[in-house]
């Protein structure tokens, strides 16, 4: 039975139809197998440390397939559509590779029975079609208000950390989505859509001090620097921002003129000039602060102050400049922050200081710097209507920041897509149940011909989903799975509730959901689970074998 | 202060950049009445640490695959977290389960074992703890110095099937997603936002970014490094040392498609840093080094990377001296500039001497044993036949009778931007206002002992040894850049399946080969007597 490929290749190795589809089942299943313990709020935390003792804790099922060194090259595939999957929509890569690896086991029961992978596919690709339509009647348009928000977050949060966290950090995640969201359009402006939600918007910063419940929503901006003068102010109240990116540093006019000078002196007279072109820019920027700055010295009025943060450096003799006209001047912000702080102080930022009138300022009340150790952060605060914000995470160690943020990334995606999607899905295996009594119903009832195979397959494989949440919970499977269809067959919405096992309504209990994260998984997932099943040969020429795995 | 910052991308790269920062520690004083040769301030950062304790870590970048950097972890050295969990502060963070994967810890490695060892019992004799050949087994592993975490950049492992040698595309998309600039998954770290930035934030005034990465396994990151960085940075001096990979132009098989493609990677490389860098110093990499009279007096053993990472190092050391040097005129631009002389092209050689016998013979020292790493041939690097550009030599340790026979005998082949920095050996004081004074090339324990004698001098107690590096601009360097064009040229008629699976279209194929010959002309200007050698070199290939 040798393969073509093996006559010209002798090295190559093959495996073919049923071999084939053995070696990508096995490879779906073990990685289901490794991922399965992540699902839900009941799961374990993986707590991963290598050769030289770095520790990296997570629960994040995206975190985990990139840090796993994974050999088994279907396991990889399935890894990064996973992967792909939270790229896209922020959530879900556990999910994937349990439906991949389910879908292929229940198709494995029927093809060991002698049905062709090919009929199976193709009642995948049916199934697929219908859940996605069953989705589309599942989902709950919702007014999503707070509350509603709030809940979706938390449902999110607590997958990844201790509930009492989760329950602080959500509120701060809707409110820092809700500030940074675009409004709607006006009656007459020309795009009749909302301007889509950018979280680049929200700044996430990160400071190894105290603790984790320490993490804060600044209504502002964190810079990661602070001012390099040790005659700056360190904390100035009601303050003009002028956001600039100009280069403040003396700059050589040309690379290699170095070589030109024929002698010392006049070297010293161009880097001279050169030099005063520098100053002159500076001033220019302190004219632009005497300007609105100039007050009676005796007035009642509130002092004003000036800050300048520059997206290009500031070299010392500029800085001194600044410093003995009381300015506070940051350099190397960065680029994204020329963004942000227009969004939270107003103004315009500035390419050059040729044009600078007081219009391009912003404004905040307060401008202070925080100094931990080597670091320094400045915090750009009690703003005006800021429409951008900072998420301030803190942390004992650096693991601790790192597994905060993976959770908070995930709740401000989820908020996201609940506010982009205008609709949820009941949560807690909710959806799954509810899909797979459909699909072995009405649809399997009229597909035709040996699809219906490949229909009930797929809704078997949906209720993995329940039963993981189950297993993690500590209950057992069938009961469960049990006690939820035939609630369900009484036509009510119901998923698992993980404390007591029991089932109830999870619209009820707040778990929500995205919508667009459960279409994003029925789709991959088949695609995936289809193509594995349609491969009738696996090639191999590299180093190692095509041995089963789990032999290292 | 003109601060540099480092950038090393790939294993090989880190096997020398951990030797030259090795150096450098080595050129720290610790007593107050000696004067530094070195303004330590240009590649290092001073800091404070979690616990207050001051610390003075490299301004440096280092890239490499996460299974690469042995027991070196961010989290441990001078910013070190506590190594075991603090159970109350994960208990706030998760109260359910936790489940642990621990690989095995990897062992200490000898030399640092030894050098604990040294901290606690001072008397153990020094000579005895070199690292062996054979247990260095990661470059981390002689490492003298400490690192910054921000210094520390991992990127994931490949999978055992996936050989990112000669894969340009894959590396570009490993440094975007490291960089995460363009992705929405706008919570991520991003690498140009983050540590680059805050590295540059330090520096009162950057003279340049001096860039030593592999091309073979690292090129197209770089190039999108670069890219990325010229962004930001248009006119900002970037001195860079391209690590070629084993398949020189001349030499490559056209039917084993693998060698075939690290070629084209490499062709792609250097006409990226045609581009982006102010100069381009390209190194052949060890495999094809020929051992011959340029190795007399050492034992380097060519097969180790421990042993040739060590003889690169002291030579981009010695060569980048001047940068570091207090005192110096020079900076990374005015470097590049004067090589650069009379715009003739943007790519130099590196060549070197090691160790120089003393008293100097020129005859022996200088003419036979000059080795160029750049060029591609066997030709000596010889000094009456050459024509060049511009030089630059960095001799250390020469006596001032030597630096008179070195003088007399470089005389007569001075090209017209040329500058040498002697240096002279502590021992000698009376000469040393007549030139400048810089130090032997000092060799810390760290260093392999391939000399068979064994060194003579000492820098501030630490053995060191006479050198001579040189970097020039020569007409070979069109040799280098037609083999390439060639190849690139052939391939694109013959191989399109090759070039297909690296994701180029034929046109860029074109356009690369028509870069390559663009960027040959450029140096070619007097050498029709080279031009000829090709020629029939290009015919015995056919």
């Amino acid at each position: 039975m040798s393969s073509s490929i093996e006559l010209i290749n002798p090295k190559a190795e093959s495996v073919r139809r049923a071999a084939a589809l053995q070696v990508n089942t096995t490879g779906a299943m073990g990685l289901a197998n490794v991922v399965k313990g992540n699902l839900g709020p009941r799961g374990t935390l993986k707590m991963l440390v290598d050769g030289a003792g770095q520790i990296k804790m997570t629960k994040d099922g995206k975190v985990l397939l990139s840090e796993m060194q994974i050999q088994n090259p279907t396991a990889a595939m399935i890894a990064r559509t996973a992967v792909a999957q939270d790229d896209q929509v922020g959530d879900g890569t556990t999910s994937v590779v349990l439906l991949v690896g389910e879908l292929l086991k229940q198709a494995d029961r029927y093809i060991s029975e002698g049905v062709h992978p090919t009929v199976i596919a193709q009642g995948f690709d049916l199934a697929k079609k219908e859940a996605l339509a069953f989705l589309d009647s599942f989902k709950r348009p919702s007014n999503l208000d707070r509350a509603t928000l709030i809940n979706v977050a938390y449902t999110s949060l607590a997958t990844k950390l201790h509930s009492a966290l989760a329950k602080q950090l959500a509120a701060d995640v809707v409110d820092a989505v809700l500030t940074i969201r675009p409004p709607p359009p006006t009656e007459n402006s020309p795009a009749q859509f909302r301007e889509p939600i950018d979280l680049h918007m929200i700044e996430i910063m990160k400071m190894q001090h105290r603790t984790a419940s320490e993490t804060q929503l600044v209504r502002g901006l964190v810079l990661d620097h602070g001012a390099r003068h040790p005659d700056m102010p360190k904390r100035v109240e009601n303050a003009f921002i002028l956001t600039l990116n100009v280069s403040l540093e003396y700059e050589k006019t040309e690379v290699n003129s170095g070589f030109f000078y024929s002698s010392a002196e006049q070297r010293e007279k161009l880097v001279e000039s050169e030099r005063r072109f520098t100053d002159a820019k500076c001033r220019k920027i302190v004219e632009l602060k005497n300007l609105v700055c100039d007050q009676a010295v005796d007035g009642t009025e509130k002092k004003k102050n000036f800050v300048v943060i520059n997206q290009k450096g500031i070299d010392p003799l500029s800085l001194d400049i600044f410093a003995k006209n009381g300015i506070l001047a940051l350099r190397r912000a960065k680029r994204r922050n020329m963004e942000r702080l227009q969004l939270v102080c107003g103004g315009v930022a500035q390419n050059s200081v040729d044009d600078l009138t007081p219009d391009v300022l912003g404004w905040a009340g307060l401008v202070y710097e925080h100094t931990l150790g080597e670091e320094k952060f400045t915090f750009v605060e009690d703003v005006k209507d800021p429409k951008s914000v900072t998420l301030l995470i803190k942390g004992p160690d650096s693991h601790t920041i790192q597994q905060t943020q993976d959770a908070l990334r995930d709740g401000l995606r989820a908020v996201k897509n609940a506010l982009e999607d205008e609709a949820l899905v009941p949560g807690a295996g909710a959806f799954e149940v509810a899909c797979a009594a459909h699909l072995t119903g009405p649809v399997k009832r009229n597909a035709k011909g040996r699809a219906k195979m490949g229909v009930q397959a797929f809704a078997e494989a949906l209720l993995v989903i329940p039963k993981t949440l189950a297993a993690n919970g500590g209950f057992d499977v069938q009961d469960v799975v049990v006690a939820l269809q035939e609630e369900q067959a009484e036509g009510n919405v119901v998923g698992i509730d993980l404390q007591s096992g029991e089932p109830f309504d999870p619209t009820v209990e707040g778990i929500w959901d995205n919508y667009r994260v459960k279409r994003q998984m029925l789709h991959s997932c088949s695609v995936i689970a289809v193509n594995l099943l349609s491969t009738d040969e696996i090639l191999r020429a590299g180093r190692s074998s095509l041995k089963p795995e789990g032999q290292q | 202060m003109k601060e540099i910052i480092y950038i090393q991308a790939g294993p090989f790269a880190n096997y020398i950049g951990t030797h030259f920062w090795n150096t450098q520690e080595s050129y720290f004083t610790y007593d107050d009445n000696e004067e530094a040769d070195i303004n330590h301030d240009v590649s290092f950062r001073e800091g404070l640490n979690h616990k207050g304790e001051p610390t003075y870590c490299p301004r440096l970048l280092l890239f490499d695959r996460k299974a690469n950097f042995g027991t070196l972890s961010s989290s441990g050295g001078l910013y070190g977290d506590q190594d075991e969990l603090d159970d109350d502060a994960q208990d706030s963070l998760w109260s359910g389960s936790v489940d642990e994967y621990r690989q095995d810890r990897i062992r200490k490695s000898s030399y640092h074992a030894h050098l604990d060892d040294a901290d606690s019992t001072p008397q153990v004799d020094k000579p005895e703890s070199v690292p062996s050949q054979a247990a260095v087994r990661y470059w981390s592993d002689y490492s003298r110095t400490f690192f910054h975490p921000r210094s520390l950049q991992r990127l994931p492992d490949l999978a055992e099937w996936e050989n990112p040698e000669g894969d340009w595309n894959q590396g570009r998309e490993t440094f975007e997603r490291h960089d995460h600039a363009s992705t929405d998954t706008a919570l991520d770290t991003s690498l140009m936002e983050d540590s680059f930035r805050l590295s540059v934030e330090e520096c009162d005034h950057l003279q340049g970014i001096q860039v030593l990465n592999e091309t073979a396994t690292f090129g197209g990151f770089i190039d999108a490094f670069l890219t990325s960085f010229r962004d930001e940075f248009p006119k900002l001096a970037c001195l860079s040392f391209p690590l070629l990979s084993n398949s020189a132009p001349r030499k490559t098989d056209a039917d084993d498609d693998l060698s075939l493609r690290r070629t084209i990677n490499d062709a792609l490389c250097l006409r990226s840093l045609d581009t982006l860098a102010s100069m381009s110093v390209p190194l052949q990499t060890p495999s094809l080094w020929a051992p011959g009279p340029w190795l007399d007096g050492t034992s380097v053993e060519l097969r180790s990377i421990y042993h040739t990472s060590a003889v690169l190092s002291a030579h981009i050391e010695s060569a980048t001296l001047p940068l570091r040097w207090k005192g110096s005129a020079d900076d990374m631009a005015s470097i590049c500039g004067m090589l650069n002389w009379g715009d003739s092209g943007r790519f130099a050689h590196l060549s070197g001497a090691l160790p120089l016998s003393s008293p100097l013979a020129p005859e022996r020292d200088l003419a036979e044993r000059l080795h160029d790493f750049t060029s591609d041939d066997i030709l000596k690097d010889n000094a009456d036949t050459r024509i060049e550009y511009a030089r630059l030599y960095v001799a250390r340790g020469l006596s001032p009778m030597d630096r008179r026979a070195f003088d007399r005998w470089t005389e007569p082949h001075r090209p017209i931007p040329y500058r040498q920095v002697f240096t002279s050996i502590t021992e000698c004081g009376a000469e040393q206002e007549h030139s400048i004074y810089a130090p032997a090339y000092p060799t810390p324990t760290s260093f392999p002992s391939f000399f068979t004698a064994s060194p003579q001098k000492s820098y501030h107690g630490t053995p060191a040894i006479s050198a001579l590096s040189s970097l020039h601009t020569t007409p070979r360097t069109a040799q280098l850049f037609a083999a390439y064009a060639k190849l690139v040229e052939d391939s694109a008629h013959r191989k399109a399946d090759v070039l297909g699976a690296m994701g180029l279209e034929k046109d860029e194929v074109k356009e690369l080969g028509d870069s390559l010959w663009a960027m040959r002309d450029a140096y070619a200007g007097a050498e029709d007597v080279l031009d000829g050698e090709d020629e029939e070199l290009g015919e015995d290939e056919e």
